[in-house]
């Protein structure tokens, strides 16, 4: 069976949903209205955008703000120099203020400097009007190359609060106990059970997978970022799930994915591996590659089966405790 | 060969659609030439649905009943209209006067309730930037729709060409604000609120005029200064002043008590919190504000010191229900950290609180019916393994609940996820920490008993996460794998599904025009129209 517009609805709905899709089909090429409808039965052809009114005012000056702008590395190092002669005493290393200075980088001028396309601008005027300095230097005297060199320090300061900066990274994980994870591993996390010298062996996992944080989210939630399922990063969508994503090109055997067994009276038994669950249908591929799709009827009795479960079954009991021994554990076996 | 086909299946069901469809002529506006007007919004007719979430109750209850658990099934395609450009439609529609008026990010549009057909798009082209994640939808009042910009500007057009009237920005984009919410008129007065949490700067709802957006009130979300109340739930003014706790969701408002009820982001900084002791109030949690001043009357932490990026900024939904016997002015939130709240909305005093998706973050709860925080579940360096993860349990979507069934209804996702602290010194800034990776359990459609927090039934969810819209019909729309589906509201048994081209992303309305009730609903970049043959 062919996937795609079959598997729509109830019977009662299967026409009008078919016209749905293919409606909604015919028009993914067109920006345009689609119609079914008395009293405006032609697709109307798109309208011209409204005409906008000029920019006005001062918003109009105003240029863009980056999220994260571009530090200019060179002026941040000599910008970090200056910080280190001037600054750093009340503000500290990093900005974030000490017990004699506040922390700036939350401040009005640090932000909208950050915001400015040259960098300087707003840190500028603020520092001639005068501004206490470590070395009693006037703050009026910084060159302008000076000030631009030191908003390019606070810049990266502030950058590194966000998302996604350089030193937005995990720390040393590795603080377990190896034997107690050894002795967790074999006995009551149940995990030698599976995973044994000849089948799904982990020897070498360490070396295999490079760091102790994508072995500890690996042996958490093996499932994430597999292809076809589960790869949406966070979450990790199960099949058939938010996406309602097309099944995956058939894969080679894939040991862990999610099989279904179908039992429906009058019915031959159907199992092979879950493609897409809805309200009405489940679809399978099975062994041979053919993909069926089974109406759930009263009757229908539909078996999940997750090759993972273990791993799954592990997160409502495990404490991190556990989770750091293991981890600890797994590091040994390079 | 293909297109061929799907392209006579047109034809067919347009066909069959003028057979059995009435004839219709455009009604005279009952709002001309003035427009709408807020008494309008505050008792909407069936032929509208003025304000973001219908009404100021936040229950997306509507009471037409042409459509029925029994004849949903026959429910069909009346329009598409797809967006001109890509973007995803996460805001609610509102209608007024036939006309649907609803956002993407820097856009407004206005398309024809009967017929989709576009009447204006305007593009708001000079944004200076901001977060493109999504945006809530529009106010009306008069003749001019309401919405915010990106780049933190309330935008007024006139309603009938889409023109721009004015812009105010309400919000600064230089600290790292944006605007996502969809404002709401109450009374003379618009109600909005900024977004974002990458620097740590404080929160605030505000009234702004709806003639040129000028500020009327506003209310901080932290304390800003010394004697102001949660003062002694921060370690001191400098963290409470830049303590977050954004205002990311439309409010919620009772006209008898004269009340806005508002709910809360997650502190700042986010994830790593050494230095941000205390419960930081009043982030993560339900305030009742005097609806004229901006005045807090009450509150109610759901997540008190968060570290989850746990908003709880779930719509505060307001009903009258009986508890012990005596009728009780209610309000209800199934909060992202897995709690689900009954609050007497007069006083801010728990009547129930339970968890409607399992956690193992906390500890029970305390004499006021807040959680209490395990301590242990806190990001740690090594990782904490912790439910729900961040994107919650539930999310922004629009929660839904029924008077007629007594039940409360949410889209619940329980997902683990682990939390890592990545700076560790004591005095760390923005995030300093995330979740990683995870593990979902299947999805459901949950219903709650609201005078018990018990589920009374829950269902899977093949469709995204999206909003929820009860009837009085006894139906319950929502998400469905690849569109849009119909629910028994009692029961939760599935009825009816219709692949649209996407699944549901926003929340479903529905309204009659001409003695027929249509359903509508944003999938991604389209808005797709269902009407009862």
């Amino acid at each position: 069976m062919k996937l795609g517009p079959m598997r729509i609805g109830t019977p009662d709905a299967l026409v009008i949903g078919l016209a749905a899709f293919a409606c909604a089909a015919a028009s993914l090429s067109a920006h345009q209205t689609v119609v079914v409808q008395p009293g405006n039965r032609q697709p109307s052809a798109q309208q011209p955008p409204a005409p906008q009114p000029p920019p006005t005012g001062a918003a109009a000056a105003r240029p863009p703000v980056p999220r994260s702008p571009q530090v200019d590395q060179a002026a941040h190092d000599r910008g970090r120099a200056l910080w280190a002669i001037d600054c750093v005493g009340c503000h500290g290393a990093q900005a974030r203020g000490s017990d004699t200075g506040p922390n700036i980088i939350r401040s009005e001028t640090v932000n909208f400097d950050r915001s400015a396309p040259q960098a300087g601008s707003v840190l500028g005027p603020f520092l001639k009007a005068g501004h206490p300095t470590q070395s009693k230097k006037p703050s009026a005297s910084f060159t302008d190359a000076e000030i631009a060199d030191l908003a390019n320090f606070l810049r990266a300061r502030v950058n590194d609060t966000m998302r996604g900066s350089a030193i937005f990274t995990v720390g040393d994980i590795v603080t377990g106990d190896a034997k107690a994870g050894a002795s967790y591993f074999n006995g009551a996390g149940g995990c030698a059970g599976c995973h044994t010298a000849s089948d799904r062996s982990l020897a070498g996992i360490a070396t295999r997978i490079g760091t102790p944080v994508d072995l500890q989210q690996r042996f958490l939630f093996p499932n994430t970022g597999r292809a076809g399922r589960g790869g949406r990063g966070r979450g990790g969508a199960p099949p058939g799930g938010p996406a309602g994503a097309p099944a995956p090109a058939a894969p080679a055997v894939d040991r862990n994915a999610i099989t279904v067994a179908i039992a429906a009276p009058n019915s031959a038994p159907l199992s092979g591996v879950l493609v897409e669950e809805s309200d009405f249908y489940v679809t399978l591929r099975d062994a041979d590659g053919t993909v069926h799709t089974v109406r759930r009827g009263p009757g229908t009795r539909v078996t999940k089966t997750n090759p993972l479960q273990a791993h799954i079954d592990l997160l409502d009991r495990i404490t991190d405790a556990q989770i750091h021994d293991v981890v600890a554990y797994l590091e040994t076996l390079k | 060969m293909r297109a061929l086909v799907t392209a006579g299946w047109c034809v067919l069901v347009s066909a069959a659609l003028l057979a059995q469809t009435p004839a219709s002529a455009p009604r005279p506006s009952p709002n001309a030439p003035n427009g709408l007007t807020a008494a309008q919004i505050e008792k909407p007719t069936p032929d509208s649905w003025p304000t973001y979430n219908g009404d100021y109750s936040g229950r997306r209850f509507s009471t037409l009943t042409k459509i029925t658990a029994a004849n949903v099934k026959n429910l069909s395609l009346s329009w598409l209209y797809d967006l001109p450009s890509p973007g995803v439609i996460k805001g609610t529609p509102l209608l007024v006067d036939g006309k649907l008026y609803f956002t993407t990010p820097n856009n407004a549009y206005a398309t024809d309730a009967r017929t989709g057909q576009e009447l204006w798009h305007y593009t708001f082209a000079r944004s200076r930037g901001g977060i493109n994640i999504g945006n809530r939808g529009v106010a009306i009042l008069g003749d001019s729709v309401y919405f915010t910009t990106t780049d933190c500007n309330l935008v007024a057009l006139d309603i009938k060409t889409g023109t721009e009237k004015w812009a105010k920005e309400f919000c600064s984009l230089e600290m790292m604000y944006y605007g996502s919410v969809a404002p709401v008129v109450v009374k003379d007065k618009l109600i909005l609120g900024p977004s974002g949490d990458d620097l740590d700067v404080p929160a605030y709802l505000e009234a702004r005029s709806p003639a040129n957006g000028d500020l009327i009130w506003r209310w901080y979300v932290t304390p800003q200064k010394a004697g102001d109340p949660g003062l002694d739930t921060w370690p001191n003014l400098d963290m409470a002043k830049h303590g977050g706790g954004m205002t990311w969701q439309p409010i919620t408002y009772d006209p008898a008590l004269n009340r806005i009820y508002v709910t809360t982001g997650n502190p700042q900084p986010v994830v790593a919190f050494k230095n941000r002791e205390g419960a930081n109030l009043y982030t993560a949690s339900i305030v009742a504000l005097d609806a004229d001043t901006g005045k807090m009357v009450w509150h109610f932490q759901a997540s008190p010191h968060d570290t989850h990026d746990w908003d709880a900024t779930q719509a505060a939904v307001l009903f009258d229900g009986t508890v012990d016997g005596q009728p009780r002015k209610l309000l209800a939130q199934a909060s992202r950290n897995g709690h689900f709240f009954v609050l007497d909305r007069t006083t801010g005093k728990a009547i129930v609180s339970s968890d409607y998706a399992k956690t193992n973050w906390s500890l029970g709860y305390d004499k006021k019916g807040e959680p209490i925080p395990n301590p242990q579940k806190q990001p740690q360096v090594a990782g904490a393994l912790v439910t729900p993860n961040q994107g919650g349990a539930t999310n922004w979507y629009p929660p839904s609940f029924s008077p007629q069934t007594g039940l409360f209804y949410v889209n619940v996702t329980r997902a683990f996820s682990v939390w890592y602290i990545y700076d560790a010194s004591d005095n760390p800034m923005g995030w300093g920490g995330t979740d990683r990776g995870g593990y979902s359990e299947q999805p459901e459609l949950k219903a709650i008993d609201y005078k018990t927090g018990k589920v009374r039934w829950a269902i899977p969810r093949y469709g995204g996460n999206s909003g929820i819209l009860t009837t009085a019909g006894n139906v319950l729309f929502n998400a469905a794998a690849g569109g849009i589906g119909a629910y028994n509201a009692t029961t939760g048994e599935a009825l009816w599904n219709a692949r649209v081209g996407g699944t549901v992303t926003n929340g479903p309305i529905t309204y009659e025009l001409d003695g027929m009730q249509y359903v509508v609903a944003g999938a991604g970049s389209r808005l797709v129209a269902f009407v009862l043959n």
